[in-house]
This record gives structure tokens, sequence and C-alpha cells, in this order.
């Protein structure tokens, strides 16, 4: 399967430029695939505005530090650790996988309501997770062979730099 | 080299924060502003979050739990910060503007080769030195050379007395 990067051109902000990845022959980016899925649930909702708060409070004035990130073996996390739900719902909450470059540049991927602590244990998070580990990995080569470059908040590829998982 | 595709349409992004509540979005961002401003000072210091723990006789990890960005400080733990590092983290808006005001002040005296003009609209008036009349107003101030040029633009807000 091939994906292709994405920059979101709304959330392309002074510290930050955010982008996600499209799966070749599906409608969606992964991004927007979560909000669609994530705003049909409403006891999730609070939840959900406060992560993407986050996303744009970091991307407008502090960057995106590691600290703010919760990590996920190769990949990333949203909310951050300790992070404590509205209302509470359930014992582990959304999880929204991401990539974080670097300070400047964060690649927003998918997530669900997670219901086990291991992520592999969990029906809604496992793809996700396996996804955002399989693409983080591939970037990190990617990085090292300067097939991918980045440039403050820019991601440059080679002209022929396809990305299969 | 290429860069990406830009989307530009994200609409559901604004409609769901639209839908948060407001009391939920001021939490991540004064939460968000807190640990940055303990991240910015602990930075400044040359210091590690495990310095702070020591400095606080608390463990690493609950440290790293404040600086996430989702923390609920207590006044109390602001203030072991704050007197740990020795600096102010949070201001009031009423502590904010007495900052300003004293920055001001201090501009003014240092800076005796500015004048104010009559009308304070005008984007070239000067200020006096010492002279801090009981208004409300924006200058900019211009640094004058011998030669009466201007080398230098400062804006400031001068507050009422």
């Amino acid at each position: 399967m091939f994906v292709s990067i994405k920059r979101l051109g709304r959330l392309s902000f002074e510290k930050v430029y955010y982008y996600t990845v499209q799966k070749e022959d599906v409608a969606q980016s992964e991004f927007e695939d979560f909000l669609t899925r994530m705003e049909g649930c409403p006891d999730y909702a609070e939840q959900l505005g406060e992560i993407l708060q986050f996303i744009k409070e970091i991307g407008e004035k502090h960057g995106a530090r590691e600290a703010h990130f919760k990590h996920e073996r190769a990949a990333d996390a949203l909310p951050p650790p300790y992070y404590i739900q509205p209302g509470k719902p359930n014992k582990f909450g959304l999880r929204l996988y991401c990539i974080r470059l670097s300070e400047e540049v964060v690649i927003l991927l998918n997530g669900d309501l997670k219901t086990k602590n291991n992520p592999e244990e969990c029906p809604n998070c496992r793809k996700h997770f396996r996804f955002a580990n399989s693409l983080a990995r591939k970037l990190d080569e990617a990085i090292k062979n300067r097939e991918v470059i980045l440039v403050d908040r820019e991601l440059q590829f080679d002209d022929d730099f396809e990305i299969e998982l | 080299m290429k860069t990406p595709q830009v989307i530009d349409d994200l609409n559901l992004f604004d409609k769901i924060l639209e839908n948060t509540s407001k009391e939920s979005k001021l939490f991540v961002s004064r939460s968000l502003a807190i640990a940055n401003q303990i991240l910015v000072l602990l930075d400044k210091k040359g210091l590690k979050q495990k310095d702070l723990a020591n400095m606080l006789n608390k463990k690493e990890a609950e440290i790293s739990r404040w600086l996430t960005g989702f923390h609920n400080f207590t006044v109390k733990s602001i203030a072991k910060i704050e007197a740990a590092l020795g600096e102010q983290i949070i201001y009031t808006a009423q502590e904010s503007q007495e900052e300003v005001s004293k920055a001001v002040h201090a501009l003014t005296i240092k800076t005796p080769v500015f004048e104010r003009a009559n009308n304070p609209m005008q984007t070239k008036d000067f200020v006096s030195a010492g002279s801090m009349r009981a208004t409300t107003s924006l200058y900019v101030l211009q640094r004058k050379t011998n030669k009466e040029k201007f080398s230098e633009e400062v804006i400031y807000i001068e507050t009422a007395s």
C-alpha cells in the first residue's frame, strides 16, 4: 500500500506545521477520518475538543516539545501521559496516533477510543498503532538516507520518493 | 526535491472546536502556558526536570506529569516551583500592567534622547525623559542622533499613573 504525506493548510501555524497521510484509493486523509469518526461519539466530545485545542495551542504558541507527547514505540500519541479525561467515560480515553519529527513538524494520523492498556490488545487502536509505527520507521530510515529532509517547518522529499507500507 | 500537497479544507476541525466548552479550551491553554513557562525557565537556567525534582523533593515522574501540558496546577504547586526557581511563572493582568509601566519608566529614564510631540496619535511622536503624563497613549519613540536622523523605533504604552 502506498501512502502520501499531505500538509494540513488549516493547521500550518507559526510554530508547527501539521501534516497527515492519505492511503492510496482512500478518499479521506487519516486525520480527517479520525475527526469524522470521533465527532460522532458524544461521550468523548469534550476530550476530542481538548485534544484539538492542544494541537492548536502547540502549533500557534509553544512548539511541539517532546514533553507534550506520549511515546508509542517508534511513533507518538496524544493526549500526553497522565491526561485526565473530562467525565472519565472509560479508563483510557481517546488516542490520536501521530509522529513528532521535530518541534516544528508533526504528522497527525488516526486513532480511536482505547479499551486496553496495551494498544496491541485494543481492537479499536491496534491497526492505527501499527500503522503509525510502520510509517515512523519508514520515515526515520528515509531521513537517515536524506530522501526526506526537514527545513524548519517544511518537509521535502526526493522527487522519486514514495512510501510503501 | 518536492514538498507535500496541501489539504486546505479542514472545516470539521473548527466545527469541533466551536462546540467545545470555553472552560475546556481555556484549561488547555492555561495549563500548557504554565508548563511551557516552566520549561522555558528550566532551559534559561540550564536545569533539567530531574534538577527541579531534586529541588522540590519530588520524583522526576511527577515533574514530567506537570510539564506534559494538561496538568491542573494548584496555586500552592506554582508557588513552590516559583520559590525553587526564583522566578515568577504566572502574572495577573494587574501585575503585567505594572511590569510594563516599570519597563517603560526605566526606558525613558535611560534614554534621554527621546522627545514627545503634542499629538500622541501620530506615529512619529517622542517622549520627554522623566515626564510621565497621566494618560494612556501609544507612542513610537525614535532615537535622535546628533544629525537629527532617527535610527531606532520603539513602541510602548504609557499607562495612567
